[in-house]
């Protein structure tokens, strides 16, 4: 292949992507209701539903035996595209943030109490209503801190084809033999010649990359590094949008956004190809849409949370592991708001999709234990020592440097901001993760050591675009002209009522 | 409530300016456009034997590549025998080099129709070349 080769690669991945994209957005409108509110925001579910959509592509024709190409992939956007147009959610009008003003019936006297605050409050916020021009100013300063960032990692994903141990041994291999054999052979997942490549991790990544293969029509694994920057793009949508309708002003939003694109220990050359971007994308939909459903946002909030669970499910242990966070955090929320029978469809949102994944990966491939973690190490002796060599490896591992400053910096985002019910859940969830993280080096097979030199960094790096919605969400009150907020207003950002 | 904006400001800054000189920005990008120029033009097996996947060792990325060349389309798979070459940097980068060909690594039973190919070491016994690759050897069962 020659240069134009590599070019022409790049364009045909790109447009592929970008055509993903758009059909995903035009079947969002069945997932969050339309108008400049979600615009965003629909932006970064549109490009979920785009994979999602094509990954579906690849096994339908998988199971029916037709080998999946452009042909059959376009006709299943058109027929998602139609059936979503009849689920479509309701246009929001201009000037409403959709929170409790979109779906009435299902708005609840605070949620509705959020709406009026909202849209009562917010043209007073800085950087609102006629912006002046040093915040226009500003504004253009963190975009394009932002672009830069974006164009940074567009450059290390792309300088060479994707290099990475996990991506050869797991991902990319998978997403090849799937391309290569159009189906889905036993041996990788029962041969003992491929236990390497983890047969009990979920397949939607390697189905991707071979969707993504099988519209191109050959395999380049230069080219497809070009999902990565689109799904750094696709989070900061996702960040700025969510962050703007849940009552942030528009330069915090912006400046959110700038940094998470800066944020290398995830958006590195060497995360290329691997799981950790993707599931952090994934992190941010479940995360956001949990927070929606709890507070009756819209009437599309229920619909992108089963969305959301079934791509983090589809995606890594990880994603289901979040799942399972966001329904205990669901059902305890509902138990203390005495909510459950109205929280019950949020609840099955959850269950329902990553139970069918996990399941339909069970019945297909076979039951794989989990292969680095064994918990027997609980009742065998020798536990204390390796909790103690967690600890020291742990703690060795998050003395360097760019840990610290990343903690301290978090630290004082936490400070400086107020209660937020919707972001606080999101660093609940996060916390969660974080905790299971901790503690998970003490059953590795291999050694805490392993788990935390080759895992850790980079599975606490993927919590970090969710944790960045979180605390942002937390510092809406520090750019509002109002410091003294009505009980109404509180309820608009989630703080406790005096 | 502006004291603390204006904290919030500059520890943002502060934060954006430690990551980007975490990056050694200027000479990443030097770096890796230089790259860009050099192999860009490159075939895409070139592309892959300069770049880091193969850096462990380049020579065996090139004889990965000829053993591709030199497979019968009729084999079934592969049985490596790279005794030098480690799992991560070489051992995990020849099976999907290979893939979709399954490749089983220094395994006790090769299956029926299965070649081998041996780099770096002597072929074992059983097994008779069926084409000299540069540091190894095709090899088919005797």
């Amino acid at each position: 292949m020659s240069a134009a080769g590599l070019a022409l690669s790049l364009c045909e991945v790109g447009a592929i992507l970008a055509l993903a994209g758009l059909g995903g957005f035009a079947v969002a409108g069945a997932f969050l209701p339309r108008g400049p509110a979600y615009f965003a925001e629909r932006i970064g579910w549109g490009w979920a539903i785009g994979l999602l959509l094509i990954v579906l592509d690849v096994v339908i024709c998988f199971a029916l035996g037709v080998r999946p190409g452009p042909l059959p992939v376009v006709l299943f956007f058109l027929v998602a595209t139609l059936i979503s147009r009849k689920f479509s959610l309701p246009l929001l009008p201009r000037g409403r943030r959709g929170v409790g003003g979109a779906a009435p019936r299902l708005a609840s006297a605070p949620a509705a109490a959020e709406g009026r605050a909202s849209r009562s409050e917010r043209p007073a916020g800085r950087g609102e209503g006629e912006p002046s021009v040093r915040a226009s100013l500003v504004a253009l300063l963190f975009l394009s801190l932002a672009l830069l960032g974006t164009a940074l990692y567009l450059l290390r994903a792309l300088t060479e084809p994707i290099w990475s141990n996990d991506f050869l041994a797991i991902w990319g291999l998978k997403g090849k033999t799937l391309f290569g054999d159009a189906g889905i052979p036993t041996r990788l997942f029962d041969s003992p010649s491929f236990a390497f490549s983890h047969p009990e991790y979920p397949i939607g990544l390697p189905l991707l990359y071979s969707g993504v293969a099988f519209l191109l029509g050959r395999w380049e694994d230069h080219a497809l590094a070009l999902l990565f920057p689109f799904w750094l793009v696709a989070t900061l949508f996702l960040l700025y949008g969510w962050l703007r309708r849940r009552g942030a002003s528009r330069l915090l939003a912006f400046a959110a956004v700038a940094l998470l694109s800066h944020f290398e220990q995830l958006y590195s050359s060497f995360l290329t190809g691997m799981a950790e971007v993707p599931i952090s994308f994934a992190f941010v939909l479940v995360g956001t849409a949990l927070s929606d459903a709890l507070d009756r946002t819209d009437a599309g909030a229920v619909r992108r949370l089963a969305l959301a669970s079934l791509v983090a499910s589809g995606t890594k242990n990880e994603g289901l592991f979040l799942v399972g966070t966001a329904l205990a955090l669901l059902l305890f929320s509902a138990w203390r708001r005495r909510t459950v029978r109205q929280d019950a469809a949020a609840a099955a949102a959850l269950f329902g999709p990553a139970l069918l994944c996990t399941g339909l990966h069970r019945l297909a491939l076979g039951n794989h234990p989990l292969r680095d973690f064994d918990f027997g190490f609980l009742s065998r002796p020798g536990l204390a020592t390796r909790v103690w060599e967690t600890i020291r490896a742990e703690a060795g591992l998050f003395q360097s440097p760019s840990w610290l400053v990343l903690f301290g910096f978090l630290a004082l985002l936490l400070a400086l901001g107020r209660r937020a019910r919707h972001g606080d859940r999101l660093l609940v969830l996060a916390g969660a993760s974080l905790g299971a993280y901790l503690v998970l080096p003490v059953f590795c097979v291999q050694g805490p050591l392993w788990f935390v030199t080759w895992t850790m960094g980079r599975a606490v790096g993927a919590l970090v675009p969710l944790v960045a919605a979180g605390a942002t969400a937390r510092l809406a009150w520090l750019f509002s002209v109002d410091t003294s907020p009505s009980p109404a207003a509180g309820a608009a950002r989630g703080l406790p009522s005096p | 409530m502006r004291s603390r904006r204006i904290l919030l400001l500059v520890a943002s800054g502060l934060f954006l300016a430690f990551l980007l000189a975490r990056a050694g920005l200027v000479r990443e990008i030097t770096s890796r456009v230089e790259i860009l120029r050099r192999f860009g033009g490159e075939d895409a097996r070139i592309r892959r034997m300069a770049g880091t996947s193969a850096a462990y060792d380049r020579r065996f990325f090139e004889f990965l590549e000829r053993a591709r060349l030199a497979v019968p389309p009729e084999s079934r798979g592969l049985a490596l025998y790279a005794p030098g070459i480690p799992e991560w940097g070489g051992r995990y980068l020849a099976i999907y080099h290979l893939a979709p060909l399954p490749v089983a690594v220094d395994p006790e039973r090769v299956p029926p129709a299965w070649l081998a190919v041996v780099y770096g070491a002597e072929p074992p016994t059983g097994w008779r070349v069926l084409r000299e690759l540069p540091g190894g050897a095709l090899l088919t069962p005797q």
